[in-house]
Formats: C-alpha cells, sequence, structure tokens
C-alpha cells in the first residue's frame, strides 16, 4: 500500500512538471499551418529591430517587424520559404523557414553596414573595410559594372563567423541528396548602390576580385596558398551558389594580412566554406520548462538542421573536432503557455521560444558523454526515437529575454574568470543606457578539455567562477542565461592568454635602429586555433616627430620599429620606452574597438583575455 | 468513350519514344567522396561507391568496363568496376611525398607505410589523418593511343604523368615549364598521337593561360596558343581541341599552326559534350544554362535549365543518353541535380536528386 501510494505521488509530480504529454511524448502545442514567424535582431547588440520590411521571395507579399522585431506570415505555401529582410543602416539579411503543417520560426540577424565609398565605375579601383581582422577589399576593373551612372556607392559589410556566425543568411550547406555541412571561414556583403538607390551589379560575364581576411583564430588552419571553396548566396533560390576555389594570400591593402581571394560574378554576400569532411552524429533535445517539446527547429553550425520528434529529439550532423553553435526554437502562433502551463488560444499571437548552446565540449572526448556517433545522421534519423538510456546534448528553450544585456568577462589566465553582466536600453552605438547590474543570471564557464563550473554572483551583476582556474592557451567558452530563466541568451569564446615576454629585448640594452627587428614569445603559441593580437609602442623619451615614434598591431611575434615615414625609415636615436601588450577575445580599449565576441537575441558583450608586459627602457644607437 | 481511351494510350505510347536501352548514370560527388550510381528510370541514387577525396573528373574506358575517377584530394585515379559497380583498384598519380614544403620530415608517411599505399585516401579521409586533401590535385584525365595508359595532369607544379594500366603505377612524369604565369595544368586531352594540355595560372587571374600540344611518345612540346586566363576543360576532336574559357565566356578551337576559332556563350562555360552532328552542348556555369553550338556555321543557341519554376544552377559537365536524345547535366549547386535535358526539344524534361558540389558524370551499361 504504502508503494501504491509512493507512486501515486511520484506520477502525480510527473504531471505537475509536465515531463511528458498524455501520450508518453513531448508537448507539441498547438501551432497554425503553414504559418513563418520571426524575429529580427541586430547581431552586434542583440537588439531587437523594429520596422524592418520583410519580403516573400517569389512573391509580392510584404510585412514589417513590430516593436519587438517580429513577423508573421500566414497562408504560405507549402515548402521552403524565403523572406529578405530590409532595413536602413544594415546589409541585406534572408532567412529560410519550412512551411509545413505546424508553424515554424526564423531567426534572422542583421549586420550594420559597412561605410558608404564613392566609385566611378568606369575606374579600376580598390575598395575595402577594415576590421581587426585585416582589410576586406572588393577591386573592381573598368567597365564592369551593368550601369551607365558614374554616381556609385560602394559598401563592404565584413562578417567573421568565428564571432557573428548568426547573420550569415541561408543555411550553410551543401544541401540535395546526402546534405553536407559547410565550414564557415570567412564572408561580407557587397551592395553597389547607384544615384537611385538601386543595387547595381556586374555585367554578364564579367568579374571582380574579393580579397576576404581570415579571422586571426582560424589562421592556423588555413595557411597562405590554402585553396577554399568560396559561394556566392542567392536570395532567389535561398542557397549559397557560385561554387569556385580561392586561394589564400597575403592581401594586396597590407601586404601582409591572410586573406582569401577569388573571382565574384554577383554582388551579394559572399565567402569562403568548404565542405566539412570530419562528421558526426549528435542527439539532441530540447525542452521548455515543462518538459521536451516536439516540431522545434535544431540548427548546428557547422552543421546541419533538424526537427524534433515526440520525444523532443533530433539527430543532428555536425562538423567534428570543432565549437558547434546550437539554435532550437519552437513557436506557438494561435496559442500561449501561461505562468500554470496551460495553452491559451490567442489568435494572430508570436510566441517564439529560443534556446542557444555553444558546444566547446563536443570537441574533446574527455567531456561530457553525449550520445553521439562518427558520419552524418542517417537520411531518415530525425523521427527516429532513441532510447532512455542515451544521453542527448540538452537544449533548453524559453521565450527571448524582452530587456537588453551587455556582458563584459574577463579571462585572467593562472587566475579567475570574472563576469559583469548589465541590463539596459541600447542606444544608437549599440552601448546600453541607464545600465543596472544584472542579478539572478545563471552563466557557466567551460574549457576545451570538459572542465565546466558554474559561476557565483558575488554581488549584484557581478560573477566569478570558484575554484576554475584558467589556463593560459586554453579556450574558454561562457554561456549565460541572463535572465534565469533557463534558456541560454548568449555566448562567446576566447583563448586565455598564453606567458608573454620579449624574447631579444631587455631593459636597458642597446640596439642598432637600423637593424633591430624587436621579438617575444607566447608561450601558448602552439596551441591549435590559438589567436592573440600584440600591441607594440615604441616612443622617444621627449621626442614628439614621425621619427620618434613606431607602432605595431598584429598577430605576429616580430616587428621591425620604423617611423611611419615614406617610404619607412629607421627610428631617431635615442632613449626609447617600449611598450607590448596582448589581447585575446574581443576588446574595447587602448585605441583598439573590436567586434564583439558574446552574442546572442537581447544580448551583446565581450569576453577576452589580456596581458601588459612591463614597459622597458632601450637606447636605439645609428 | 473507350475509342477515347485507346486513343490517347496510343497517343502516350508514341509520344514516349522507343524504350531507353538500359543504363546507369555516374556522378562525381565531390562533397562526399563517392560515385553516385543513378538509376534514371527510378529517378533516384541506387547506390554510393565511395572512391576517394574530391572525385572530379571521370572517363569511361571504351569497352565500356571500367570508369576512372580522378581523385583530386587523395592525389589518386579510382578504378571502377563497370559490372560490380565497385573499386576495383587505385592508383597514386605522383610520388608519397618524405617531406613537407619547409623541409621537415613527415614521420606518419614512415610509420604507417605510406610509400606501399595507392591512394592518399587510406590515411587521409574523414576521421583520418589530417588534411583530408592532400598531394599533387590531378585534375585532367586522357588515355594514351593504345589504352594501356592513362595521362593525369596536375595543378600543383604543372605535372603531367603517365600511369601503366597493366601495374597501375607512374611510368613517367615530367614539370611542363610555365607559359608566362600559367603554371597550373589544369586539363589533358589526347587528340591522335598528339596531347593537348591546357595551362592557366593561379586563379584569380586576368592573364593569359596557354594551350600546348605535346607529342605523346615523348612528351615534347609542339606547339603552343594563349587563350583565357581560366582554360576549364579540353573537349578532343577529329584533329583540333575545343577549349572552354571559364572566365571570358568562350569556346576556342585550337588546331596546331593555326589561330584559335572563338565561339562566345552565356557566362561561365566549364564541361562541354559533342552532341552529334558538329554540334557541342557547352555546359555555362555561372548562368544556370547549356548552349548548343554549331562548330561550322558558328551559330550558337542558349536555353536555361530550368523546369517549371525551378532553375537548375552551375552545370558542369554533361553525358550523352546511349540513343543519343537525352543529355545527363550535373547541377552542381549546394542542393545538387541530375538534369535530363532533352536534345531535340531543348528542354529539361526531369531532375533527379544528387549531392550538391557534384562535378562529372558517365553513362554506363547495366
Amino acid at each position: 500500500m504504502k508503494r501504491t501510494l509512493g507512486m501515486a505521488f511520484l506520477l502525480g509530480l510527473l504531471a505537475a512538471c509536465g515531463s511528458g504529454d498524455s501520450g508518453g511524448g513531448g508537448n507539441a502545442g498547438s501551432s497554425a499551418p503553414n504559418t513563418v514567424v520571426g524575429l529580427v535582431t541586430d547581431i552586434g547588440s542583440g537588439a531587437r529591430l523594429a520596422g524592418v520590411t520583410v519580403r516573400l521571395v517569389g512573391s509580392s507579399r510584404t510585412t514589417t517587424t513590430d516593436s519587438r522585431g517580429e513577423f508573421i506570415l500566414q497562408n504560405l505555401p507549402p515548402g521552403m520559404v524565403k523572406v529578405d529582410v530590409e532595413k536602413a543602416g544594415y546589409a541585406p539579411g534572408h532567412g529560410l523557414a519550412e512551411s509545413t503543417s505546424s508553424a515554424q520560426a526564423v531567426l534572422i540577424a542583421l549586420k550594420k553596414e559597412g561605410a558608404e565609398q564613392n566609385y566611378n565605375p568606369t575606374q579600376a579601383r580598390t575598395l575595402f573595410q577594415r576590421t581587426e581582422a585585416g582589410p576586406y577589399a572588393v577591386i573592381f576593373s573598368p567597365n564592369s559594372l551593368n550601369t551607365t551612372d558614374a554616381n556609385l556607392r560602394v559598401v563592404v559589410t565584413p562578417l567573421d563567423p568565428t564571432k557573428e556566425d548568426g547573420a550569415l543568411p541561408g543555411d550553410l550547406i551543401a544541401g540535395g541528396a546526402s546534405p553536407t555541412p559547410l565550414g564557415a571561414v570567412t564572408f561580407a556583403e557587397f551592395s553597389i548602390l547607384d544615384s537611385q538607390n538601386r543595387r547595381i551589379n556586374l555585367k554578364p560575364g564579367s568579374n571582380a576580385i574579393v580579397e576576404l581576411p581570415i579571422p586571426p583564430e582560424l589562421r592556423s588552419r588555413y595557411k597562405i596558398g590554402d585553396k577554399i571553396h568560396c559561394y556566392a548566396y542567392n536570395p532567389q533560390t535561398g542557397r549559397w551558389e557560385d561554387f569556385v576555389e580561392g586561394t589564400v594570400e597575403r592581401s594586396s591593402v597590407d601586404g601582409t594580412t591572410p586573406v582569401l581571394k577569388a573571382s565574384i560574378r554577383h554582388f551579394s554576400w559572399y565567402g569562403g566554406a568548404p565542405a566539412v569532411q570530419d562528421q558526426e552524429c549528435v542527439l539532441v533535445v530540447v525542452s521548455n520548462r515543462f518538459g521536451p517539446l516536439e516540431g522545434a527547429v535544431v540548427t548546428a553550425r557547422p552543421g546541419l538542421r533538424a526537427v524534433t520528434n515526440r520525444l523532443g529529439q533530433a539527430e543532428i550532423t555536425i562538423e567534428k573536432g570543432v565549437p558547434v553553435n546550437f539554435v532550437a526554437t519552437k513557436t506557438y502562433t494561435d496559442t500561449f503557455v501561461d505562468n500554470n502551463g496551460n495553452l491559451i488560444p490567442k489568435p494572430g499571437a508570436k510566441v517564439i521560444d529560443i534556446g542557444k548552446v555553444y558546444e566547446d565540449d563536443l570537441i574533446g572526448l574527455d567531456g561530457k558523454n553525449y550520445s553521439r556517433r562518427p558520419g552524418p545522421c542517417p537520411a531518415n534519423s530525425v523521427q527516429s526515437v532513441r532510447s532512455a538510456a542515451t544521453n542527448p546534448l540538452p537544449i533548453r528553450v524559453a521565450p527571448a529575454p524582452e530587456g537588453f544585456y551587455s556582458a563584459n568577462a574577463l579571462l585572467q589566465p593562472g587566475g579567475v574568470a570574472i563576469v559583469q553582466l548589465e541590463k539596459g536600453i541600447p542606444n544608437a552605438d549599440g552601448d546600453l543606457d541607464n545600465a543596472e547590474p544584472a542579478a539572478g543570471a545563471k552563466i557557466t564557464i567551460s574549457d576545451n578539455a570538459g572542465k565546466t563550473a558554474t559561476l557565483s554572483e558575488l554581488a549584484p551583476g557581478a560573477y566569478f567562477a570558484n575554484n576554475f582556474d584558467v589556463e593560459p592557451g586554453k579556450r574558454y567558452t561562457l554561456n549565460i542565461d541572463a535572465d534565469g530563466n533557463g534558456s541560454i541568451d548568449g555566448s562567446g569564446s576566447a583563448f586565455a592568454l598564453g606567458n608573454v615576454a620579449w624574447s631579444n629585448l631587455s631593459n636597458g640594452g642597446s640596439y642598432s635602429a637600423a637593424s633591430l627587428t624587436a621579438t617575444w614569445s607566447d608561450s601558448a603559441s602552439a596551441q591549435p586555433g590559438y589567436n592573440a593580437l600584440y600591441q607594440v609602442s615604441f616612443q622617444r623619451n621627449g621626442g614628439s616627430g614621425v621619427s620618434d615614434l613606431a607602432f605595431y598591431l598584429g598577430s605576429e611575434r616580430s616587428f621591425q620599429p620604423r617611423a611611419q615615414t615614406n617610404p619607412p625609415t629607421p627610428l631617431t636615436p635615442g632613449t626609447y620606452t617600449v611598450t607590448l601588450n596582448a589581447f585575446s577575445g574581443a576588446f574595447n580599449g587602448g585605441n583598439l574597438d573590436i567586434t564583439d565576441n558574446i552574442t546572442g537575441i537581447g544580448m551583446q558583450g565581450q569576453i577576452f583575455s589580456l596581458q601588459a608586459v612591463n614597459p622597458i627602457t632601450i637606447t636605439l644607437t645609428p | 468513350m473507350r475509342g477515347a481511351i485507346w486513343l490517347a494510350l496510343v497517343l502516350l505510347v508514341s509520344c514516349s519514344g522507343p524504350p531507353q536501352r538500359s543504363h546507369y548514370v555516374l556522378v562525381s560527388q565531390a562533397g562526399s567522396s563517392t560515385v553516385a550510381v543513378v538509376d534514371p528510370v527510378q529517378g533516384r541514387t541506387v547506390k554510393r561507391i565511395t572512391v576517394g577525396g574530391l572525385p572530379h573528373r571521370m572517363i569511361l574506358n571504351p569497352d565500356g568496363s571500367k570508369v576512372y575517377v580522378v581523385l583530386v584530394g587523395s592525389q589518386a585515379v579510382a578504378e571502377v568496376d563497370v559490372q560490380r559497380l565497385e573499386v576495383s583498384r587505385t592508383f597514386l598519380t605522383a610520388p608519397v611525398p618524405e617531406r613537407r614544403s619547409d623541409g621537415s620530415l613527415i614521420q606518419p608517411h614512415f610509420d604507417q607505410g605510406a610509400f606501399s599505399k595507392t591512394s592518399c585516401f587510406a590515411c587521409h579521409n574523414p576521421g583520418g589523418a589530417k588534411p583530408f586533401i592532400v598531394g599533387e590535385r590531378p585534375v585532367g584525365i586522357a588515355f594514351s593511343s593504345d589504352l594501356g595508359s592513362l595521362f593525369i595532369s596536375h595543378i600543383r607544379q604543372g605535372r603531367l604523368s603517365e600511369i601503366d594500366l597493366g601495374s597501375g603505377r607512374v611510368v613517367r612524369a615530367v614539370n611542363l615549364p610555365p607559359s608566362g604565369s600559367a603554371n597550373e595544368a589544369v586539363e589533358v586531352a589526347r587528340v591522335g598521337s598528339r596531347l593537348v594540355v591546357a595551362m592557366r595560372p593561379r586563379q584569380p587571374s586576368s592573364e593569359a593561360g596557354a594551350v600546348r600540344w605535346l607529342d605523346e611518345g615523348t612528351l615534347d612540346p609542339l606547339s603552343e596558343a594563349p587563350t583565357g586566363s581560366d582554360p576549364a576543360f579540353v573537349l578532343p576532336l577529329e584533329d583540333s581541341a575545343l577549349v572552354s574559357n571559364f572566365e571570358s565566356n568562350t569556346l576556342s578551337l585550337h588546331s596546331p599552326g593555326s589561330s584559335p576559332k572563338s565561339f562566345t556563350v552565356t557566362p561561365g562555360p566549364l564541361g562541354m559534350l559533342a552532341v552529334g552532328q558538329g554540334r557541342i552542348l557547352s555546359l555555362n556555369y555561372y548562368s544556370n544554362a547549356v548552349s548548343l553550338v554549331d562548330l561550322a556555321s558558328g551559330q550558337v543557341q542558349n536555353y536555361k535549365l530550368e523546369l517549371g519554376s525551378r532553375v537548375f544552377v552551375n552545370p558542369t559537365h554533361a553525358a550523352l543518353s546511349p540513343d543519343g536524345r537525352r543529355a545527363y547535366i550535373v547541377s552542381s549547386g549546394t542542393e545538387g541535380h541530375l538534369v535530363v535535358f532533352d536534345l531535340e526539344r531543348r528542354q529539361v524534361s526531369q531532375a533527379i536528386p544528387i549531392d550538391g558540389l557534384s562535378f562529372d558524370v558517365v553513362v554506363v551499361r547495366r
């Protein structure tokens, strides 16, 4: 009898928790057929974008996003739906969703466009937009554009997929009979606008050359001379097309940055993404606070797309051995879930649950033993039901936060990890106005060997990883649930710096101004994927002329100090103060303004590591 | 009523044409290291043969028993037995190196016995040794006059190798001298007892490529003519060679000792297929179209690759059906299709899903 009561109590608890529906599966919710809902955000700030024009490709239907950045398209034809989105000041965005018997959500992140540059198309010109990765360039031949307008504006919008892959349009896959993920390397959007603000393209048969920097984090993987597959995004088909091989070469703009150089035939989003050869199949489970969700859409980058079955599970193909971004969405268009777990009919409502996991842990075999197997998932595995003994990768979804959060995370090599989290309203620059500490967040940190910790909140908005030593040269990932509702709102990763020290300079030393090449070491430089930026300055004490200062910013570990004359000349002999700073990840300050590397919906921020080597004084001799 | 049905059946039969000889269509699927065996009657891939890294060009031997697949990423050629639809042998197209370009020893090549392998895919495969793509990048392929060997052109170092099909070993190899900045041997074909090699500069480039004629017996150069900066394919004809110029949207007809004759097609000509009566089908990658080129009259007719509202993008290569009425065209977008193009109606009649980023196609008997 006691046992029976115990079982009844347990069943009651299960029912109250909503961990399974009455049929023994997940909670599917109710959603309208052939409906697509969407959310448009700024990839930089994470802010929801209102007033964005949304156009259904292949029809005249348009709509705009509401004050929450959301839109809804109903009564669509079945099949893959393509939407184009436009907002002044942003590069064009594109999204894909399946119009089926249940509604799906499309998340579109827009990237603020680069600066406009004037161009007369009768001339040969190289135009570029520079970021911390280097110059993103387009090289025009004379009269190659399909216009007679002499007053064109060229906009180059760089995109570093190691930080902003959420803004890449469409699915980055080679589809067809047997889909294969493509691994994103470097991208940019190229817009050519005429006097009437119409988009201009190349004449049929003409081409232009583009140069896209290899992101610092990928430079150990792609070397000078390597070939990388390049694609242009076709908004009409919703696919990446026009595959050609590009070559990694030195930038023609600065002569040093390794860039992917390729021939382009259509201006659009363009970039390099080789087919992923080493694949594995991972089992994921998507749930909200009531239990597993059927019909949730999961996308992985690098990886494919899958839809969860009645147990909330899906098998999804990913690239093996690299960090993978998982994003899950679940939408309910004509019902919503109240605080008691009831589905409330609400015609026209747009409810999008979102969950993100940035999983470094999939790199190492010694990490969490998620259910996975070598090779791509079988074609019909999406609806297969796995046994309860499996250990799927959990992705928790919840409504995207209404507030805006900013995170600032410091990795102190040999020390601790500290995160400051603020909540406020983003201004036009993406910074938060009226920022207040954000309490109650759930933040985890993990390294690339499977070690994970949950951060403690020391004070409101200040989080600290207790008993978690940050080791030089390791890669660390933060997953931030800013509002503490169980779903990850933002994530990002960076390497902890190694120990940086001068190799051939010492305090009080004397060197030839004409022949000196300053070199330094970084104990983590041999780590796969590791990349640091080094900032070096030579300043003559008491001097202020052009020949009294030399400056370097880059990822090499040597530098020949030269005055910024044309041509560069040796520095004036004398006594110099020499500084050396090293940075990893995103860091604002010290004359650096680097793209945020913590991204999410309603979230922006930086995770970084820095080291300042003590300044030294040296003498440069004639 | 019964008469109407009978008439409809008669019309249906008369419109469907004679039954096709039984055949398969083989497609090299570069993204998945496989060759797809497509049954055009069923309209699907019935088998996938794992051949090696980045399979691209394929040729069928004259008796139809073997298909040779160039493995760009594995520095090898795979021989596929047509009857069994299996890889029967692989051949290296260049020696396995002992050292890297920086001079350091590649110790795993010694530890793993790499020098006795017949394809780098044995070790450099998905889940295996990194990098996945290795070697001298073989691309072009042609039979020797006596059909006893294969000539293979390589992108790196402009190497041309001859593989003896009896022993499966490289018996001759030369590094072709560059022509200006054109130093990549992207394609090779044989016209009689002469070889035709297309050379191109490292891409992207606007500098000229070259079409070089070699003596098959000595591999000595006979003559050379400039061509576009990105020659993609060489189609051997009776006493000349047709070269597709990917970047300048032309096909150029080369004969030793005479100036090339040029035909303008829609953007991005890549593969070419002789379809009879002196006509050539040009596969125009960037324009999602094909051109029918009459070499005698110079007439060029262009056709979009569309079926209903669907556009089939990035055609690469084509093969002729046994009855000569259809061309099987590889649509090599990220969403791949084998497109059936009716040469009489000059329109797409069918599209069969294959892997994205596929490349070449041959027709074999069942």
